[in-house]
């Protein structure tokens, strides 16, 4: 079954380009304008109660109101993946959205091959297969969560267990962006989640034990002003 | 605030004055066996003072008088006439009212004073602020019409070639014209961030968002996007272990560095290497972007970072990087580091070509959590 795309974005040109180039990857892909079309479509899709591999892409900024509506109405009545797409890089009602539960965000101009990788990311955790990330080999290092194991070209690398837990969260949902608030409350706890810092340290502490050159991270990202992304495996070229 | 100034704001409000009244009334009475009359009359000008600071001056008049009268008949012997026995008792009243209305008088005009100060100073500011925001609409029309243009005549000619020659060039002459589309439209969207960026931070109506940050980290996703868009570079980090969290707005001052390392990179040759070198000093910590480029003349050290300052070299290198300072990147750097209570400044690199370096004051850092070794 191809995956179905939902694409709601208001500006035609932007909207034909996306969908002229997500079908040549064999997408099938909607276009809607509105909020009204948007939620229609996916009221209708609901209603025929099929089993669907559909994701949903919404620009935030839409003709009849905020694509924030939309994103929490696909919230309360399903699982499907969404991504948002933000104008502006200091937009916080996206990192809002990605705590509620969207799954990733892109702000514009972005390329059409960061939309294919987000998407990617956002298929995999949906099949039900794949979703769990458990055990992974990236480059020289091994991860296995099961084992509670991290080896780094072969040799045992101790972590303490927060470490551990901090890095499981971000392996768990590797390519996808984990929020500064989703981290600290996993890790930490409720009271945490304003502790930005300990996540700044932390970071900083893994990174020095799992990166070859932890100036210049290729595993475990920074999303600025919004949270980390653990790379996506299949995109890992070292 | 002065305090006049605040009880001026309230002029016309009487819950205060009033209250002022029934006070002295309450301490009058409380008092009336304790206190000779003398010193119950003084009592009475101190309320009549305060209670002038909120009234009017005619009111102020009118209620001393009537004071003064009711004061007289409860309290001047004999009691509850109007009748007063000793002569002295008459020039007691007659100083308390004199008094009253000289105090009404002054306030009154202390307050005009004021009055007249604050509108002069809003007037002044309101006249630096208009000065303010037209430079910064010229400049900003400016950019449009003078920085724009060239990179969107390239995008619609490369796009017309494609259009009108399609089947006549060959794939590779599409991929060149296409690559060029899409470095002008990066471009284009560089001068769109700094320039809504300017405006933005010009109107102060924005503030930063500050967090605790790791300077590590932001020059981690600074070096990588740099690395990302000009493969061909050779870039490279000196980084000081253990550098001190920054408490600051991480994407704020990840635009600045992206344009300080797209700055240096357009104006050093392609061959040459850029050195990004941070550390911690006396309280600051200090980010380097070293070029090996063709510098910058001393004179111009101070402009650059000034709207639309552009320095043309004298010996322009042969791929074209003598202008610095194009349109308004530098500007935008500045306002950042500025915002942060921070600054920035171009020295030489030794060797040959620009060093510029931003300071940015360190915070008392947070607490450690408890696991993490001190």
């Amino acid at each position: 079954m191809s995956t179905q795309i939902l694409l709601v974005e208001d500006d035609l040109a932007l909207r034909q380009a996306l969908k002229q180039s997500l079908e040549m990857d064999g997408f099938i892909v909607d276009s809607a304008s509105t909020l009204r079309e948007a939620r229609t479509f996916l009221q209708e899709d609901l209603n025929k109660k099929l089993p669907l591999s559909r994701i949903v892409i919404v620009d935030l900024g839409l003709p009849d109101g905020d694509g924030s509506i939309l994103v929490r109405w696909v919230r309360d009545h399903s699982a499907l993946p969404v991504l948002i797409i933000s104008a502006r890089q200091d937009d916080h009602s996206k990192v809002h959205l990605l705590d509620l539960g969207a799954d990733d965000y892109l702000v514009k101009p972005f390329s059409i091959n960061e939309l294919k990788a987000r998407i990617r990311v956002a298929l995999r955790r949906q099949s039900p297969i794949a979703a769990d990330v458990r055990d992974l080999h990236i480059g020289e290092l091994e991860i296995s969560l099961t084992r509670h194991l991290v080896k780094r070209r072969g040799v045992k690398v101790h972590l303490t267990p927060t470490e551990f837990k901090l890095l499981a969260k971000l392996v768990r949902q590797s390519g996808k962006v984990v929020t500064h608030r989703q981290l600290l409350l996993e890790v930490w706890g409720e009271e945490y989640v304003e502790h930005v810092h300990y996540l700044r340290l932390y970071m900083a502490q893994l990174r020095s034990k799992l990166e070859t050159d932890p100036a210049a991270p290729e595993l475990l990202l920074t999303e600025t002003g919004v949270g980390y992304r653990f790379c996506e495996p299949g995109s890992f070229a070292g | 605030m002065h305090p006049i100034l605040f009880f001026n704001k309230s002029v016309g409000s009487l819950v205060a004055p009033a209250a002022v009244w029934v006070i002295l009334w309450l301490l009058l009475l409380v008092l009336d066996d304790a206190l000779s009359l003398g010193n119950l009359a003084l009592l009475m000008v101190l309320a009549n003072a305060v209670a002038s600071m909120w009234l009017r001056p005619t009111l102020s008049v009118v209620t001393s008088a009537v004071a003064v009268t009711v004061f007289n008949w409860s309290f001047v012997p004999p009691r509850f006439t109007f009748a007063v026995d000793i002569q002295q008792d008459v020039i007691l009243l007659i100083t308390m009212l004199v008094v009253s209305i000289v105090t009404s008088y002054l306030m009154e005009l202390k307050r005009r004073a004021i009055d007249r100060e604050a509108q002069h100073q809003l007037q002044a500011r309101l006249a630096q602020e208009h000065v303010k925001t037209q430079q910064l609409r010229n400049t900003l029309l400016t950019s449009i019409s003078h920085d724009y243009r060239t990179p969107l005549t390239t995008v619609m000619s490369s796009a017309s070639v494609i259009m009108e020659q399609a089947g006549r060039v060959p794939s590779e002459k599409i991929c060149q014209l296409a690559t060029l589309i899409f470095d002008q439209a990066h471009q284009l969207h560089r001068m769109t961030s700094n320039t809504l960026q300017l405006a933005r931070l010009d109107s102060q109506s924005v503030h930063a968002q500050r967090n605790w940050e790791s300077a590590e980290e932001i020059l981690g996703t600074v070096y990588l996007r740099a690395q990302r868009n000009h493969p061909q570079r050779k870039l490279e980090t000196k980084i000081s272990k253990n550098l001190p969290l920054l408490y600051c707005d991480a994407i704020l001052i990840n635009q600045l560095l992206d344009n300080l390392i797209e700055n240096a990179l357009e104006h050093s040759q392609s061959h040459t290497s850029l050195l990004i070198i941070a550390r911690y000093a006396d309280n600051e910590l200090l980010i380097s972007v070293q070029d090996h480029g063709c510098g910058i003349p001393d004179e111009w050290k101070h402009r650059v970072f000034d709207i639309f300052q552009r320095v043309e070299s004298l010996s322009a290198p042969a791929d074209g990087g003598a202008r610095w300072g194009i349109g308004i990147g530098l500007a935008v750097c500045r306002a950042i580091a500025e915002v942060h209570k921070g600054s920035i400044d171009i020295s030489d690199t030794p060797g040959g070509g620009a060093t510029v370096t931003l300071r940015l004051p360190v915070h008392e850092q947070p607490l450690h959590p408890s696991e993490l070794p001190r």
